[in-house]
């Protein structure tokens, strides 16, 4: 049974979901195991944050969608993989991203994130 | 149309673009286009309103329809009663004119060359008004007898504003603001100066406009398209709205930070928990809520091998969960070297704290039971802190998804939390 890790890896890579998609919680907690150890991320898991951001953090999801109070979920599973690839100095990749969630109408603490990213250009900072 | 008149007003348009003379651009938040796009005013066809910063001299394109009959030539002007409370409703002052204007054409429509400035400035005040003009031509016929003829009345819903607004600010349209948020806001902040009346008023005047919390929408647009939104949307729409006035204010986003003790498998705490509905709700929103058996703790501290009671609930309630990837949003106002709080969805009167506008640096915050944000805003707003907890011989988790709350714990029963802010 594949981790949900690898099944966003192959979502990403391959354009695969699982069938059904993914559980709100267990992508949750797959984001934040990375964001835990980011010194052990892959490079495919880079591969496939850099693909969450490109997909606008579009994430076919099962059951219940979930209602976060302060970001819509798309913009909180993109805040989430800057977050992580700014720890794990992998930022270079989401350039693009970067460059439109700084300009487009997110909600603000994602679009200060991405602006402040831009601006340091040093992935070691905390945001 | 009026086909029986020879001559008449057709159209007028405020928001040309052509001068900078204090107007604010005005959008639909439904087509997301500028109402000044095209004349706001079309004679039985369209009237939209137009907003003013306050003290501010309108110019108007003015376009004429002409059948026949008419003259060539002639003044126009406008009258229409003061809009300033000092000289009275019945006073009628001439607002535009009189214009020297030479028809292109005897029948047919002409658009005069330049816009006609209005000869007073608007009130220099905020407030929203009803400016009912009448537009007449005047000349002298070849006998030399002076003339008169009517060319029909406009009636125009007008706002004057406090100050001009920050240009694009964020989440709003691409100039001005939403046409709702400038009437509301001229409406309930009609007469007042000062940046806290101002907001405070925008904070009672809320209800009025029917938005409700917990609707999932998290920007201003959608929210006025939704009929309502969560804190992420509500935040910018009180920020927007006091921007109409030319008041900034900071947002803010307050996250809980949770702790783990690996030794007991606890974790202090998993989430805040609101119990209120939220505005212009009767009940907590079905799309957010968290509805369940709740444990509500009737003391704290307390250690493992103590015995507790916990008060079972059935309930519906909000639960912010810890983390960067939830919080609740909030707004302040740095005025008079004072700090307030405004939130918008659970509160009806500003919140003055005695802390420094807290930084947006994701730092995290210990707050003891003194801190004036915890007793001013959290113990009423944020009663509860939800926590995976050791009690009475076994270990109650927080699982959301299985309905699973933990312990919830009184705020103000907490020795210490950690919190972060972030824009």
């Amino acid at each position: 049974m594949p981790t949900t890790r690898e099944q966003l890896r192959r979502m990403v890579a391959e354009g695969k979901a699982p069938s059904g998609g993914f559980g709100w919680g267990e992508l949750m907690e797959a984001l934040e195991q990375m964001e835990q150890a980011p010194d052990t991320l892959e490079a495919e898991d880079a591969d496939m944050l850099v693909g969450l951001l490109a997909q606008r953090g579009r994430v076919p999801l099962r059951g219940q969608p979930p209602v976060p109070h302060s970001m819509p979920p798309e913009e909180l599973v993109q805040y989430r993989a800057l977050k992580i690839l700014q720890q794990a100095g992998r930022l270079d990749a989401a350039r693009t991203s970067l460059e439109r969630l700084a300009r487009e109408p997110v909600a603000p603490a994602l679009r200060d994130l991405a602006r402040r990213l831009l601006t340091r250009g040093a992935p070691e900072e905390e945001a | 149309m009026h086909p029986e008149q020879p001559l008449s007003v057709y159209s007028l348009h405020f928001d040309h673009g052509g001068s900078d003379d204090g107007s604010i651009p005005l959008w639909c938040p439904v087509t997301q286009t500028r109402l000044g796009e095209r004349p706001e005013w079309i004679r039985d066809h369209r009237s939209e309103p137009v907003a003013y910063v306050r003290g501010s001299r309108p110019s108007v394109a003015v376009t004429l329809l002409a059948h026949h009959f008419v003259p060539a030539s002639f003044d126009l002007s406008a009258f229409g009663p003061s809009l300033s409370p000092g000289l009275g409703a019945s006073t009628s002052i001439r607002w535009v004119g009189p214009h020297p204007v030479t028809l292109e054409r005897m029948a047919g429509w002409t658009t005069l060359e330049v816009p006609l400035a209005f000869n007073r400035p608007l009130p220099n005040q905020i407030g929203a008004h009803a400016l009912d003009l009448q537009w007449v031509a005047e000349w002298t016929d070849a006998e030399g007898t002076p003339r008169r003829l009517f060319l029909g009345g406009s009636r125009h819903e007008l706002f004057t504003t406090g100050a001009p607004m920050r240009q694009a600010g964020h989440g709003g349209p691409p100039s001005g603001a939403y046409a709702p948020l400038v009437r509301w806001s001229s409406r309930w902040c009609a007469g007042l100066e000062s940046r806290k009346d101002l907001c405070d008023a925008i904070l009672r005047g809320l209800p009025e406009t029917g938005l409700r919390y917990g609707v999932p929408a998290w920007t201003v647009r959608h929210m006025l398209v939704a009929g309502g939104g969560m804190c992420g949307g509500w935040y910018q729409l009180f920020q927007q709205l006091a921007d109409c006035q030319g008041v900034r204010l900071e947002g803010r986003t307050l996250h809980l930070v949770p702790a783990d003790d690996p030794r007991t498998d606890e974790v202090r705490w998993e989430a805040m928990v609101a119990v209120a509905p939220g505005i212009n709700q009767v009940e907590p929103s079905r799309h957010i809520r968290m509805q369940g058996r709740f444990n509500d703790c009737a003391r704290y501290p307390f250690t493992p091998e103590e015995p507790v009671e916990l008060l079972s609930r059935h309930a519906a309630r909000y639960c912010f969960m810890a983390g960067w990837e939830d919080g609740h949003c909030l707004n302040f106002l740095e005025d008079g070297g004072r700090l307030y709080l405004y939130d918008a969805c659970f509160q009806t009167q500003a919140v003055e704290l005695d802390m420094p506008l807290p930084p947006e640096d994701g730092r995290p915050v210990r707050l003891g039971r003194g801190a004036s944000f915890r007793e001013r805003y959290l113990h009423p707003t944020l009663p509860f802190l939800m926590g995976t907890l050791r009690a009475n011989g076994r270990l109650w988790e927080v699982d959301l998804e299985r309905g699973e709350f933990g312990i919830t714990v009184r705020t103000e029963q907490v020795p210490e939390l950690d919190i972060l802010w972030t824009r």
